[in-house]
Formats: structure tokens, C-alpha cells, sequence
């Protein structure tokens, strides 16, 4: 058999109809619909066509999209990248799209490895009034400044990151006290 | 009956205007296919295309389902027994079954999390005295500044005034999100906002 040409292309002859999946574009105004039931009858909508954009009628689920590092506790500032943030404790280390390095002169990076969607979110403590931000290579992608010493600033961020991008928590000041404030996490989200 | 084509490729519609129909093709042989309106094998716009490896990629932004999300506000005191853990007075909005929001006077309000996933969380407060300070938990009802489970966590700058902290994250079914204050209510409860939502 060389084509199937049909409006409504039915794959099953289940009788319990939200067993067979349906192909239809019998509305003939460029749209389609895939969806559960029999043709013509939907019963359960998947996914809708106009153009060349899909609509799915369900949320879109990204398997094995985990990664995620998450750190805490200060540690003194990297030595030579003396802006650059360093923490103490690993919470989580998971997935293979961020790589997780801790560097006494540089600081702590976040390697970026599979071009995506990252949130990220950095809490800190300083020593004195400052800025803290966060940044992609040497652009600034978001930040936060106070005056006053001992107050947890916090700033978070969504972004397309490509493969190769490395992502620092930064700050003007040294941290400071209570230690019990400094957290930096980041996740792929698409 | 089972239909198996060897050209590979089914059109779904007969429409004299090519764009109004769709086509499944995977002709090429190779392990993958393309989803396009057009004539069988003449595409006009592709829709997606399915690598060997099964990856699907859309030509177009793909419009998605409603998402799980739970979105309340309005400050309601804090749980009696868990005493940094905020309630809440309104449930300004819900939808979906990945996150239960449970109210409890002792124990205070809980996110729990019910499908693998990643979460967008913001959490707003506005407290009654300077450099009071707001967290986002994960998994514990420690006091803040002690880093249990600590996602976020931000001061505000002086009484009255509004802080917020945000996150995304990766959190496993069984997770306990709460939103978490070291004061009372300010002035400003009506800035009191708490957002958790799947993303993915």
C-alpha cells in the first residue's frame, strides 16, 4: 500500500473508544487534532495543530531533566577572582548538565553544559554594604545591593544558557555573619 | 488488522489546499519522521521531526497544558507549634495534582509535592521589624539562619518593608515546601504572596 489519504485516520478498533488514537484535520482550515476516541468523536484531547504550531492539552513532560546543584555555607572569597563566591556544603549534586567546580583562586563555577533554560537563585550574607549578583561569564544577570552588614540579600534569575556559559554567585564584599544565609542553587528547566 | 506502509508516510486529509492537511512521514528510513501540514511528501510547514534517539523537536514554541501551580496570600499568622512556618488567609488560585497545600494552626501551611519535577517557588512577606527575614524551606521547619534546607531566604531592609525570594528547583515527590518568617505581619499584609508552580 503506497498512501493513506483521509481526513480522520484512526489507529485502534477498540470498543471502549478512548483506546484508539485519532488524526483528524476534517475542519479543512489548516488545523488538526490528534486525540483519544473514535474518529470524529474526541474523547480525549492530545495535542492540536495550526500551522506548524502545537498545542498540547496537557503539560509537557521532560524526562530525566534533574539536574540541579545546590551549595551553602561561605567559604573566604577565590583568591585571584576575589568577587567570586565559594561555599562549604554540597546539598545537591545531580544530573550531568551542570558541572559543579570549587577553586580556592577562582571561586565556585557552574559549567553550563547542555544549552537550556536555568533558574538560579542566590542568597548572601555580606560584610558590609555592597552588591551581590549573579553572572554568566562576565555579564551580570541579575543583582541586589544594601547598606547595612548582617542582612540576607537575595536576587534570582531565568535564562537561556548555552553549552560552555559559566555561571558565578558574586559579590563586592567579603561574606559575613550570620553564616547561615549563604545558599546559591541552580536547576535546568528546559 | 495491522497497516504497515512502505512509503512511509500517511495523510491525514484530502483537502485540495495542501497546508489544511497533515502528514506523518518517516520515509526517509533512517529511524526518524516529521510531522508537517502539506501533501505527503511535499511538506508546507513542518510541525516537529523525531530524531533516531526519539527526541522530538517542535519548529515552533509549543503551547502547553495548564500546569500545576498553587498561588496563596494574605498573611495568616504562623503555625502555633511550627512557629516560623507562615499561614495563609486566601487561596488565591490552584490547578493540577502535582502539589497539595495543606493549612494547619500548629503546623502552618504546607506545599507537598506529589510528581518529580522542577518548581518555580517566590515567596513575598513584609515584616514588622528590621531585618526580619524570609526563607524558603525544603524538608524542614528549622529555625532560619540555620541552613536546614534552606532554598532562599532574603531580609527586608526595615520594618513595613517587602522582601522576596525566589528559586527553581528540582524537587521529588514526598517534598515538603514551606514558606518560613523570623517576624510578625507589618503593615503590609496585603503583600503577602506565595507562588509554587511546576515548570517542568
Amino acid at each position: 500500500m503506497g498512501y493513506i489519504r483521509e481526513a480522520q485516520v484512526q489507529v485502534g478498533a477498540s470498543a471502549t473508544a478512548a483506546n484508539n488514537l485519532t488524526l483528524d484535520t476534517s475542519a479543512n482550515n489548516g488545523t488538526g487534532t490528534i486525540y483519544f476516541g473514535n474518529a470524529g468523536t474526541s474523547v480525549q484531547n492530545v495535542m492540536s495543530f495550526s500551522g506548524g504550531k502545537a498545542a498540547l492539552s496537557q503539560p509537557y513532560i521532560a524526562p530525566g531533566n534533574t539536574s540541579m546543584v545546590w551549595v551553602q555555607l561561605a567559604n573566604p572569597m577565590g583568591t585571584t577572582n576575589t568577587t567570586v563566591a565559594r561555599f562549604q556544603t554540597v546539598v545537591t549534586n545531580q544530573g550531568t548538565d551542570i558541572t559543579y567546580t570549587d577553586s580556592a583562586t577562582l571561586g565556585a563555577t557552574f559549567t553550563i553544559n547542555t544549552s537550556g533554560t536555568y533558574g538560579m537563585s542566590f542568597t548572601f550574607i555580606i560584610a558590609g554594604g555592597g552588591q551581590i549578583g549573579i553572572y554568566a561569564g562576565s555579564q551580570i544577570l541579575t543583582a541586589r545591593g544594601y547598606t547595612t552588614a548582617g542582612t540576607a540579600l537575595h536576587c534570582n534569575t531565568t535564562q537561556y544558557l548555552t553549552a560552555g556559559t559559566v555561571v558565578t554567585a558574586q559579590s563586592g564584599v567579603s561574606p559575613g555573619t550570620p553564616t547561615g544565609y549563604h545558599q546559591f542553587n541552580i536547576a535546568r528547566i528546559s | 488488522m495491522t497497516i504497515r506502509l512502505s512509503s512511509g508516510l500517511v495523510q491525514v486529509g484530502i483537502s485540495t489546499t495542501p497546508a489544511n492537511n497533515l502528514v506523518i512521514d518517516s520515509s526517509l528510513g533512517n529511524g526518524t519522521a516529521k510531522i508537517y501540514m502539506g501533501n505527503a511528501g511535499v511538506p508546507v510547514t513542518n510541525v516537529a521531526t523525531i530524531a533516531a534517539t526519539g527526541q522530538v523537536t517542535f519548529t515552533q514554541p509549543v503551547i502547553n497544558g495548564a500546569s500545576s501551580y498553587v498561588w496563596v496570600n494574605t498573611a495568616n499568622g504562623y503555625g502555633s507549634t511550627n512557629t516560623q512556618v507562615r499561614r495563609f488567609t486566601t487561596l488565591g488560585g490552584s490547578n493540577g495534582t502535582d502539589i497539595t497545600y495543606a493549612d494547619s494552626a500548629t503546623l502552618g501551611a504546607t506545599f507537598t509535592i506529589n510528581s518529580n519535577g522542577v518548581y518555580g517557588i517566590s515567596y513575598t512577606d513584609n515584616f514588622n521589624g528590621s531585618g526580619a527575614t524570609l526563607e524558603i524551606s525544603l524538608n524542614s521547619v528549622a529555625a532560619i539562619g540555620t541552613l536546614a534546607g534552606m532554598l532562599a531566604a532574603s531580609s527586608c531592609v526595615a520594618a513595613n518593608y517587602t522582601t522576596t525570594a525566589g528559586c527553581t528547583v528540582y524537587l521529588t515527590a514526598g517534598s515538603v515546601i514551606r514558606a518560613m518568617g523570623t517576624a510578625p505581619v507589618g503593615t503590609g499584609t496585603g503583600f503577602v504572596q506565595f507562588f509554587i508552580t511546576k515548570v517542568n
